[in-house]
């Protein structure tokens, strides 16, 4: 019983995460603000969605880790992602 | 229909705001569309799993993740650079 409202609450959690990220990326103005928006997707969903995942398998095989690791995965590229647009979006504010 | 399937319901309406993103803008703002896009389509693969209880579905998030988000990475590197 506990478990069920833990990962409805864990799943409910990443949704709205995910929902608000969206919709900031959508309205904000310039692409440097967008890329904030970027932070809570890739790092924080992820987390609450793989763990989710993983308590709602209740194994200890391949499922449950696989959902933590695609999630470890994302972690480590997506802020890589940022930084590099970033980078890219200054340097062709640059090059104009 | 069980919450996961709400879930990915949920997120897959996401991708509309992305969806908006990529085909409006500048290519930087293109770029961020694509990769809030693939960061949710991976989530939404992995509800959609839990909801269907099919394991075999696991690894087309994982390979999403693995491919996608790295070759947007590379074009970012290369725009950047070359173009």
């Amino acid at each position: 019983m506990l478990r069920d409202v833990l990962i409805d609450g864990l799943l409910f959690a990443g949704v709205v995460v995910v929902a608000l990220s969206c919709l900031g990326m959508l309205v904000m103005r310039t692409t440097l603000q967008r890329l904030h928006y970027l932070g809570p997707l890739a790092m924080l969903a992820p987390v609450l969605i793989g763990v989710a995942v993983a308590c709602a398998r209740n194994t200890y095989g391949g499922a449950g880790y696989k959902a933590v690791f695609i999630a470890i995965l994302v972690m480590i590229f997506a802020p890589v992602l940022t930084h590099q647009t970033a980078r890219m979006t200054e340097a062709r504010k640059d090059a104009r | 229909m069980n919450v996961w399937l709400l879930a990915s319901v949920a997120l897959l309406l996401c991708l509309v705001p992305c969806a908006i993103r990529v085909v409006r803008g500048s290519i930087a703002d293109r770029l961020v569309g694509l990769e809030s896009g693939t960061i949710v389509a991976i989530l939404a693969l992995l509800t959609i799993e839990e909801g269907l209880q099919r394991q075999s579905f696991f690894d087309l998030p994982l390979s999403m993740a693995v491919l996608t988000i790295p070759s947007t990475l590379l074009f970012a590197t290369f725009y950047r650079r070359w173009l």
